[in-house]
Parts: C-alpha cells; sequence; structure tokens
C-alpha cells in the first residue's frame, strides 16, 4: 500500500465531493442543526439557567441523528457505485495501482469531505456558543458524536455501493439502510419487548446494537448530567456498567459497525468484477 | 507481449470465455473481433485485471495476478467508456500521470501528441465524443508504455475522427508499439491489424493474419459492420 497513491485517490475523492451537490446540502443542513441546538440552548440557558441547555440539545439530538445518516449514507453509496456504473471505477483499476489503495484512498476522501461538510456547518454554530460564553464543550460532544455516526454511516454507505449492482439501486439501499435504523430499529425494539416480556439488558443491548442508538446514548451520557434523558433502560445500564463502562460499550458498537462495514465492503470491492 | 492459456471467465452463471488461449507478439497489432458477446470487451478486462478469472496471463513475463502493478505499468489502456472528469483535460491527465508516477511535464505533450494543446484548460465534460476519444488516447501513452490495450478505439466517432485515430495508431505501430485492440470496424481492423483475433461464445475461432481469405467474413459475422 503506497501512502502517495492513497493520498491522490482520497485528494481526487474530496475535490469530487465538494463539488458535487451533497457537499453544499450538507453543510447547510448541519448548520441549520448546529444554530438550533445552540439557540435554544442558549436562549434557555438566559431564562432558565444553563440547566435547560440538557434537555434542548438532547431534544435536538433526535433531529441531528435523524439527518446525519441521511446525508452520509448516501455519499458512501453514491462515490462507489456512481464510477463503477460510468466506468471510471474500471478505468482507474486498469492504472498500475491496487484495488487496496482506490478503496482506502476513496473511503478516506469520503471521510474527509463529510468531516469537512460538519465542520463547517457546525463551525460556525460553535463560535456563536463561544461569544455567548455557552458550553461548548456540550456542543463539541454533540459534533463528536455526529461525527462519529458520519463515520459509521459513510462506512455502511461504501458497503451497500460494493453490494448494489448500480448507483440507483446502491441509493435505494441506502435510503432502505436509513428508514432501518432509523425508524424500524426503534419499533422492532419495542415490538421484541412487548410480545417476548424481554428485561432491562436484553432491550438495552438490542436497541444499542443500532450503531445510530449507540451514538446517541453515548452522546446523551455525556451531553447530561441527568439521567433520566437516557430513558429508563439507559438509567438501568448505567447504574449496571457505570458511566465508563457504558460509553465503552457504545464505542466499542460504533468500532465494530465501522470495521465490519470498511472490511465488508473491501471484501466485496477486491473480488469484485468491474465489467 | 502478452499471453493466456486457458482462461475461463464465469459471469451470473454464464461462461463469458471458455478455455481461451492467445498472445500478442512483440510489435504486434492484434485485432480481437467477433460478435457482440463473443468475449473480446471480456477478454481484455482479464488482461487489466478487473475481472476475475481462472488461467494464466502474463505480461512482458510478468504475471498479473502476481504482480498485477508491475504488469499494468507496462500498457495504456482506451476504455470504450470514455475519460470523462470535472476537471480540465490537463487535469484530468495530470491525475493519471501521478499515478503512474510519470513527471507532470509529460502532461504537456501528451496533450499536444493528440492536438489538444489548445484546449489543455477546458473542463473535459465539455469536450466533444472525439476530444474525449483523443484525450483518453494521451492519458493511454502517458508513460511511453510498449503496449497498448484499446477497446472499441474509433466507436463513436464520425468519419473524420475516425481517420485521425486510425492514423495515430497507425503511427504507434510503426513506432513499434504492440497493440490489442478490440473492433466491430472491418476497415479499422484491415487497416491497422496484423493478426486478426476472431471470438464467438467465449472461445477464439480463428487467428489469422487480416489480409488472408478469412478477412471478408468479417463482415458477414453476426454483429459485423
Amino acid at each position: 500500500m503506497r501512502p502517495r497513491i492513497v493520498s491522490l485517490f482520497a485528494l481526487r475523492e474530496v475535490r469530487s465531493s465538494v463539488k458535487g451537490r451533497w457537499f453544499l446540502v450538507g453543510t447547510v443542513t448541519f448548520a441549520l442543526l448546529a444554530l438550533a441546538v445552540s439557540r435554544l440552548g442558549m436562549a434557555g440557558a438566559e431564562r432558565w439557567g444553563v440547566s435547560t441547555f440538557d434537555r434542548s440539545t438532547v431534544a435536538l439530538l433526535n433531529l441531528v441523528f435523524l439527518f446525519v445518516p441521511l446525508l452520509t449514507l448516501p455519499l458512501g453509496a453514491a462515490s462507489f457505485a456512481g464510477e463503477a456504473e460510468d466506468g471510471s471505477l474500471a478505468y482507474l483499476m486498469a492504472q498500475p495501482v491496487t484495488r487496496g489503495e482506490i478503496y482506502l484512498g476513496k473511503v478516506v476522501g469520503l471521510l474527509a469531505a463529510m468531516t469537512l461538510s460538519l465542520g463547517l456547518g457546525f463551525g460556525g454554530a460553535a463560535m456563536l456558543i463561544g461569544a455567548h460564553g455557552g458550553s461548548a464543550s456540550r456542543f463539541g460532544v454533540l459534533v463528536g458524536g455526529a461525527w462519529l455516526l458520519g463515520v459509521v454511516m459513510t462506512l455502511v454507505g461504501v458497503l451497500l455501493a460494493t453490494l448494489a449492482k448500480n448507483r440507483v439501486r446502491a441509493l435505494a439501499a441506502a435510503m432502505g439502510a436509513w428508514i432501518l435504523l432509523v425508524f424500524l430499529c426503534d419499533f422492532g425494539v419495542l415490538a421484541l419487548a412487548a410480545s417476548q416480556s424481554l428485561g432491562p439488558e436484553a432491550m438495552f443491548g438490542i436497541a444499542v446494537a443500532n450503531p445510530l442508538e449507540a451514538v446517541k446514548t453515548l452522546v446523551a451520557l455525556f451531553v447530561s448530567k441527568r439521567l433520566e434523558v437516557l430513558g429508563p433502560v439507559g438509567v438501568h445500564a448505567v447504574q449496571t456498567l457505570g458511566r465508563g463502562g457504558l460509553a465503552m460499550l457504545l464505542v466499542g458498537v460504533v468500532a465494530v459497525w465501522s470495521a465490519l462495514s470498511a472490511g465488508a465492503g473491501y471484501w466485496l470491492f477486491r473480488r469484485g468484477n468491474f465489467a | 507481449m502478452i499471453r493466456c492459456r486457458q482462461l475461463v471467465v464465469t459471469l451470473a452463471g454464464r461462461r463469458v470465455l471458455d478455455h481461451v488461449d492467445c498472445h500478442v507478439g512483440r510489435g504486434e497489432t492484434v485485432a480481437l473481433v467477433g460478435p457482440n458477446g463473443a468475449g473480446k470487451t471480456t477478454l481484455l478486462r482479464c488482461v487489466l485485471g478487473l475481472v476475475r478469472y481462472q488461467g494464466d496471463i502474463t505480461i512482458g513475463g510478468v504475471d498479473t495476478r502476481r504482480d498485477p502493478v508491475a504488469a499494468r505499468r507496462r500498457l495504456g489502456y482506451l476504455p470504450q467508456t470514455l475519460l470523462t472528469a470535472d476537471d480540465s483535460a490537463r487535469g484530468a491527465l495530470a491525475f493519471v500521470a501521478a499515478l503512474r508516477g510519470i513527471p507532470r511535464a509529460s502532461v504537456d505533450a501528451g496533450l499536444a501528441r493528440v492536438g489538444l494543446s489548445e484546449h489543455a484548460r477546458r473542463p473535459v465534460k465539455s469536450f466533444s465524443t472525439g476530444m474525449r476519444q483523443r484525450l483518453s488516447l494521451a492519458a493511454a501513452l502517458l508513460g511511453d508504455p510498449d503496449l497498448l490495450v484499446l477497446d472499441e478505439p474509433t466507436a463513436s466517432l464520425d468519419q473524420h475522427g475516425q481517420d485521425e485515430v486510425v492514423a495515430l495508431l497507425r503511427g504507434l505501430h510503426a513506432e513499434g508499439k504492440t497493440i490489442l485492440l478490440s473492433s466491430h470496424r472491418a476497415e479499422e481492423v484491415r487497416a491497422l491489424a496484423t493478426r486478426v483475433v476472431a471470438m464467438a461464445e467465449g472461445r477464439v475461432v480463428v487467428a489469422e493474419p487480416p489480409r488472408t481469405a478469412w478477412v471478408p467474413e468479417l463482415r458477414i459475422l453476426p454483429g459485423g459492420p
């Protein structure tokens, strides 16, 4: 694996992503979400004291974690599938480079583009919070959580692209994954709990196996000192594992999802036929 | 220069190449001909390492499976789907040059070689099909590789564009380049090929010089011109 070649592909991917519509839509959406979080948080702080930042931020977590996967799943899916479909990926593979260099370069480039978009979007809000003396550290946790989720969702998008035959199917799969992770998993957990009389441990385990839920719980754990924002099952998990233990478990879930998605994506990409 | 032994490719349950043996000698221009679905493009893609296959391929003595990077360094590739990029012509070529480890200075020489110097700063997306074909050929020629693999090099070109590309390829053959191309055009095959490899249903059915009695048969091959 030659770092020079990997960096060439990564820079190409960043340039291509920045020129695309996704980058603009993503940056504006992240900025609006961040401003909403900061404005509500500060408005609460001015009226009722800083403690209300907890509630407003945690409430907005759901909104942030709705949009971050919506924007990052298609980012990974479209890039690989689009280039496979228009023949440019095959052209690149016919050059004296390895598939590993192409894959790693493109993934690094996509993650860099996602980070740039998120950084620009949330950066303005961070400055606003800093200027008003708000809780920049809590906001930083929120941004960190959004980034972590962006990483895992981009990698899942890449995996879906390597499974799909073309761009349309890859994007459809990305949308399907979004609906599954954001909505259907919650319903599934509720249905399981109702039908199988699951205990809190089992319910919590099933719920945080969803990377979105894992990151959301992780952020809530650090943004608020109040345990009730985690819900009754979350409170039980903190009491059982402790804050540190729970944080490690949640980070582990995200790491496993990221590693499995990236690894499976590479395996499929390496074995694939590009006709 | 290229040696393929017992190549077998199965895609989506269908045998696309069926125990194909063929070789391309140094300095030869070999045309792969045959109807659509005969396996011409798949054979090229095996040589390029884009498709998984059973059997062996060597390029200049290098096993493409053992050392694909070294094998591909010896060849330039002109795809059927032409080079498109958001970049300028110079930028697109510079990227390929960087991948191949070729000095950036050769980019302008490459553009001049195919008559695109005046359009170096224009975005590739604004190019006509003929201009993109020439740009793709310039990319294939970067680093002056001994071997050129060309997939339908004059497809989608008008008569003037075809004549230009054929003249350019004849010049490259005269310089001693080895060329492996797939084609549907009898005129192109006659003008360029020193040997023809005809394929049908994933097999090599004939491999002869094009000026023998076989060439007129090209006209009656299904899918031929």
